[in-house]
């Protein structure tokens, strides 16, 4: 074995997923998301103080709240989306897919020149809460399509996020 | 090429592609990359490489982790579902490094937040780090050291639980063992230390 696989399996009608995928697809879309709030945080120049002020709550309960994948839930993540941008989360589908090409042993400097695979996507969407555009406020868009792949993506004035969430494709989940 | 006998690490760690010098069993020192030499642990076995365990994911980092760990992660034979799910999870911690997603990095053994990704274990200047694999219980320690930036070699695992304070015996021996497999895979070569986070990662990563 020179290479670390897991054997994820598809999810199956009438049949119950196994414990390793379900646990690896809830890591990857915890740890996705947290790098993702953490990265909104960095980037706008606020602190956690900041966010706690606006939110009206104690920077012991930020400290929770950032302090680990484990502790954010839809609400937590909306407060702190909606704190930080001004955004809020909209749901909608996206049909849009393409396949991911198969993966070799690539060099450093291919992996640097690789960048990665839109695909297909359910997704939540960031809504600005605004009407008025002439700020570019923020947005938001989570997209996770029905083939499992998720996708986050904001636009901000000061230039866009993008970040991919769990892409499952039926290569990966066999 | 063939070199006299040098005492000490002369591994220079800012490249993987840095010529570095790699003692030999009869005590003679030969240089080859670091990249070579991973390589040729990959093909003798003693490493394994993780990648990305989804293919439209971004590779930005390496991670190497030794047969020991790969063996845990096996999925092959797991009969207990809990076990399968926490190792699933920590898979996809592995991918969390490998993918290149923002963590945080802590130098700091000894004050660090629980949000801490990745934290230097003391002494700093064994060179050892440990990623925190905490969520859901039992936690789990994965100690290894930077070989260079962005490539980190994951020696063995541990329970959070099965550990006492920063500096008992219990971490002490299980650094102590990390230490060890390092020697083993890496003889004659010491681990990056530096004292930036972005020597270690070059993106991505907040100093904590």
């Amino acid at each position: 074995m020179s290479r670390l696989t897991l054997n994820l399996s598809k999810p199956k009608k009438g049949s119950k997923i196994d414990p390793v995928t379900l646990g690896y697809i809830r890591g990857r879309n915890r740890n996705k998301m947290h790098s993702f709030i953490l990265k909104l945080l960095r980037d706008s120049g606020m602190t956690k103080t900041d966010v706690a002020e606006i939110l009206g709550k104690r920077p012991e309960q930020m400290t929770r709240w950032f302090g680990g994948p484990g502790n954010m839930t839809i609400d937590t993540i909306s407060d702190i989306v909606f704190a930080i941008s001004g955004s809020f989360v909209h749901i909608s589908e996206d049909d849009a897919h393409k396949t991911a090409p198969p993966r070799n042993r690539r060099s450093r400097s291919e992996k640097e020149a690789a960048a990665p695979m839109p695909g297909g996507h359910v997704a939540l969407r960031s809504v600005s809460s605004t009407a008025d555009t002439s700020n570019a406020r923020p947005t938001l868009r989570v997209i996770v399509k029905p083939n499992g792949q998720t996708e986050i993506a904001t636009t901000e004035s000061s230039g866009a996020h993008r970040i991919k969430l769990n892409p499952v494709t039926s290569e990966a989940i066999g | 090429m063939r070199l006299p006998t040098i005492d000490g690490s002369l591994a220079l760690h800012n490249r993987c592609s840095t010529i570095c010098f790699n003692s030999h069993a009869k005590g003679d020192l030969t240089y080859m990359s670091i990249e070579s030499m991973l390589e040729r642990l990959v093909d003798e076995g003693d490493l394994i490489e993780c990648a990305p365990q989804l293919p439209s994911d971004a590779w930005a980092r390496d991670l190497y982790i030794t047969k020991v760990i790969a063996d845990e992660l096996d999925s092959n034979g797991w009969e207990d579902a809990e076990l399968g799910y926490r190792f699933g999870q920590l898979r996809s911690d592995f991918d969390r490094f490998v993918v290149g997603d923002l963590i945080e990095v802590a130098l700091d053994p000894y004050d660090k937040p629980k949000s801490a990704f990745m934290a230097r274990l003391g002494p700093t200047s064994r060179g050892l780090w440990s990623i925190r694999s905490t969520e859901p219980r039992p936690a789990i320690r994965v100690l290894g050291a930077f070989i260079c930036q962005d490539t980190f070699i994951a020696l063995c695992t541990c329970l959070r639980r099965e550990l006492d304070g920063p500096n008992g015996p219990l971490w002490q021996q299980a650094i102590n063992n990390a230490d060890a497999r390092w020697a083993s895979l890496f003889p004659g070569i010491k681990p990056l230390v530096e004292e930036e986070v972005s020597r270690y990662v070059s993106a991505n990563a907040e100093p904590v």
